[in-house]
């Protein structure tokens, strides 16, 4: 690939969840890391990333907040967030949503189905952009 | 944990699990490249691996039948300790040989120079049925390697070997340690999801089912039941059967005793019968009945505050395989699940009777004023329950004296009075309403102050009919629900926590489990992995112990103590090892006086005690600072300190932190997990030790825990 690599800032606070993160993405993203939804929020302004994974439950800033500061941000609007949480419950997932995030994640995750999650964002983007340049037209 | 596995390894047979297949390609490797011939076989002859070997003479030699047979190599083809041995045709090879739990292999390197002999190669070509000079080339060109070389080659070959086995050995132990923990996690999940459909509905019946077929579920049982206890007859019926039979089972009532389901309810005790025919108190009528053939079964009894109103059951493990003992502990969670779900249901069965009786007896009342109307009003006046009966005008006919307490209504002042003069609550004058004109039953939750809390109330108001069938009044009873409410709200809050928490250290050991599958990770990573998944695993196996501590405790069951005399400073420092780089933002500090106490505790219930209070500190200061550890002794009682700089405790939440499922109600410590269950459980392990614990904080300064212990010398 002549493009370089596409850019993701992952952030939860268990140190382990985070290299496994890491580890399952940095073979073909580069990407950032972060401990905390505030630290999520500075290195996203900052790198203006591709996409942003967002842990739920995190001190300081937890990841449905910080989701929606990114959210209301308008150099970071429009990156797409992935939310993370240990919770599956319907009702956090709606909070999730309610709080602008693209899609969602229940940990245990399985590597290859994030890795499909992430795709499957990166080509809707792609698809979403070639409409617009379509309309244009 | 170390015994666990240790145990586990020496059951493992190490060939089923050898990775044949990266053997077979390193072999090949160094056949093809550098010419080096190489077999293995395991001395029982379960692996035994083709000889790997390029060379013209070889191919040649085994392109007769004859030839194959030549070369055929058996584990009785090799002598007992012998350093080279000859297998064909005057080629020697090098025999190394290691171990493996238990198991030897043979590993067969060559081959080494020799000289060449023409007229073992013309008798060879003769019994192979081989051209001669062919045969000749082909054995001069063969490579071959001067002893020495042979000898270190092998070497590296048998690290080779070693390395390969315990890379498969490892992948199958932790292929197994994961399918462990995903059963536990399938089983907190059922107990859950039962939980929380307790919550959401009261039909009991579909409760009932919803709770077994979960439990088949999770068990791989072929069917279940739930039975209850007709206490008039003394018999059993099936209140809930699942399974190929339902219909069949649910006409059959047992005594009580009577088959293993008899059995459970006349003894309260759980049992796993794994082979039904072999147990005489068994009984086959039902199966005769049923056309269904049992063969293993685990029935728990079913206990409303401790009585026994019936048991469940699971029949049958699909597949044939035994149900564990571990079993009927999840099955016990589940039938005090099913007992919550039966008395909820039962709560509301109850004040609807209540409700239906007095509106009877005040009918009666009606007829027959005077002495009737004493007897009935006392006894209104002595329940635990508030009473309000009002008449078709909505006017206060009887309020019991719970009704003036939670009501604020005057001593007998209320009586005549208009009902929205004297309930303030506009919901609940609403129902009164409704139940007038609909003249149906009224079933509600209302929630209303009481001093200066909001108390929730289960009330059911019921209509009173006259002889024309005209509403004439109504009744209503209120039940004081707040302290069942709180604690199933602390309950959920606990169950939703300690699913974080056990999908928190999943996490990474399903991913780095599965990248390691998925992905050719290099030699430093899967150490890498390797070591996270079983740090991480050791979590698991920590919070679990916790949880199964707290179920014991909470049974009734207690904890026992193994004591036995400790170092204290060597145990002190074997936890601080462990910790000492849990964190980078943290430091920790030791500090043990120089003269270790030799003391008799339980080892591994007082590292329990300090790995809760370390992982507290490290997790209620996220900032992170200095945590110290510090060890003392006065007067004939130990002393242990952890202090941390963090977020600190609130006053009034300094006593309830020791209680079983307390959590801060504060927004920085609910977003940093926690079950609520370590501190009880270092508050009773330390209880256990005539000990106990203490602990001083101050917000925004951090928090010190210190225990102390009666020093209780080795006699």
């Amino acid at each position: 690939m002549a493009e370089s690599k596409k850019r993701i800032v992952v952030a939860d606070d268990e140190p382990f969840i985070l290299s496994a993160l890491q580890d399952t993405l940095s073979d073909s993203y580069s990407v950032t890391t972060a401990s905390n939804g505030a630290e999520a929020i500075k290195v996203a302004q900052k790198v203006l990333p591709d996409l942003i994974i967002l842990d739920v439950m995190m001190p300081e800033m937890d990841g449905l907040e910080a989701c929606k500061n990114l959210k209301r941000d308008k150099a970071t609007s429009s990156i797409p967030v992935i939310l993370l949480t240990a919770k599956g419950q319907i009702t956090d997932i709606e909070k999730g949503f309610k709080s602008g995030a693209d899609a969602y994640v229940v940990k245990p995750f399985s590597p290859a189905r994030l890795i499909e999650k992430v795709e499957e964002i990166f080509e809707k983007v792609e698809m979403r952009k070639k409409i617009m340049e379509d309309k244009k037209k | 944990m170390a015994d666990e596995f240790g145990s586990k390894q020496n059951t493992i047979d190490s060939s089923k699990l050898f990775n044949i297949r990266v053997w077979e390609g390193i072999q090949y490797k160094f056949a093809k490249d550098l010419g080096i011939a190489i077999k293995v076989m395991s001395e029982d002859g379960k692996i035994n691996t083709p000889e790997s070997n390029f060379s013209d003479f070889y191919r040649l030699l085994t392109s007769t039948e004859e030839g194959r047979k030549i070369c055929e190599v058996t584990p009785d083809s090799i002598e007992k300790d012998v350093r080279f041995v000859s297998l064909y045709a005057d080629c020697v090879y090098y025999c190394a040989t290691t171990y493996f739990y238990g198991k030897k292999f043979n590993i067969l390197v060559g081959i080494r120079e020799r000289k060449y002999d023409e007229k073992m190669v013309k008798d060879l070509s003769v019994k192979a049925g081989l051209d001669y000079t062919e045969l000749l080339e082909a054995y001069k060109t063969q490579t071959v390697f001067p002893e020495e070389k042979i000898t270190n080659i092998a070497d590296l070959i048998v690290d080779l070997f070693n390395i390969v086995i315990e890379l498969s050995v490892q992948e199958y132990i932790t292929h197994m340690a994961n399918k462990e923990k995903e059963e536990e996690i399938a089983k907190m999940s059922a107990l859950m999801e039962a939980s929380i459909i307790i919550n959401s509905t009261r039909n009991l019946d579909q409760l009932l089912k919803i709770i077994m077929q979960s439990a088949e579920k999770v068990m791989q049982a072929e069917a279940s039941s739930v039975f209850l206890i007709d206490s008039e007859k003394n018999e059993l019926f099936f209140e809930i059967a699942t399974g190929p039979k339902e219909e069949e089972v649910k006409k059959i009532r047992l005594k009580m005793g009577e088959g293993i389901a008899g059995w459970v309810a006349y003894t309260g005790e759980s049992l796993l019968v794994p082979d039904v025919s072999k147990d005489p108190r068994f009984a086959r009528r039902v199966d005769e009945q049923t056309m269904f053939i049992t063969k293993s079964v685990i029935c728990v009894p079913l206990k409303v505050r401790n009585q026994t109103i019936g048991v469940v059951q699971v029949l049958n493990k699909i597949g044939g395989g035994n149900f564990s003992k571990t079993e009927i502990k999840f099955l016990e969670a589940l039938a005090s699940q099913a007992a919550i779900a039966i008395e909820n249901a039962n709560l509301y069965e109850h004040l609807e009777e209540r409700a239906e009786q007095l509106n009877k007896e005040l009918k009666t009342a009606n007829l027959d004023l005077g002495i009737e109307k004493l007897r009935i009003e006392s006894m209104v006046q002595s329940m635990e329950d508030a009473v309000v009966a009002v008449n078709k005008d909505k006017k206060i006919v009887m309020v019991n004296r719970v009704a003036e307490r939670i009501f604020s209504i005057d001593g007998g002042a209320a009586e005549g009075k208009a009902l929205d003069d004297v309930i303030m609550t506009k919901d609940i004058v609403d129902n009164f309403t409704m139940v007038l004109l609909t003249k149906n039953i009224n079933k509600t939750e209302v929630k209303f102050q009481l001093g200066n809390k909001e108390h929730i109330f289960a009330a059911v108001i019921a209509p009173i009919i006259d002889e024309k069938s005209e509403a004439a009044g109504s009744v209503a009873v209120f039940r004081d629900i707040t302290e069942i409410k709180e604690l199933d709200k602390m309950k959920s809050e606990f169950l939703n926590m300690v699913s974080h928490e056990l999908r928190t250290p999943l996490t990474p050991i399903q991913a780095y489990s599965e990248l390691m599958m998925i992905r050719n990770v290099d030699n430093e990573k899967v150490k890498k992995y390797a070591n996270i998944i079983n740090k991480e695993t050791q979590r698991l196996g920590a919070l679990i112990g916790d949880l199964l501590d707290l179920s014991r405790i909470d049974a009734g069951k207690g904890l026992s103590l193994t004591l036995e005399p400790v170092d204290m400073n060597e145990l002190m420092n074997t936890v601080y090892e462990t910790f000492r780089n849990a964190s980078v933002k943290h430091k920790i500090i030791l500090t043990l006086p120089e003269k270790s106490e030799i003391i008799m505790v339980d080892k591994n219930k007082m590292i329990q005690v300090m790995t809760n209070l370390l992982s507290n500190a490290l997790k209620y200061s996220p900032e992170g600072g200095d945590i110290e550890i510090r060890t003392w002794t006065d007067k004939e009682i130990f002393y242990g300190s952890v202090k941390d700089s963090g977020l600190g405790i609130a006053v009034e939440d300094l006593e309830k932190i020791f209680d079983k499922f307390y959590r801060v109600e504060s927004e920085k410590v609910k977003k940093i997990g926690g079950t609520g269950i370590g501190l009880p459980i270092v508050k009773y392990i330390l209880e256990l030790h005539n000990g106990g614990v203490d602990v001083k904080s101050e917000m925004d300064k951090g928090s010190e825990f210190i225990f102390h212990i009666p020093i209780v010398r080795p006699s």
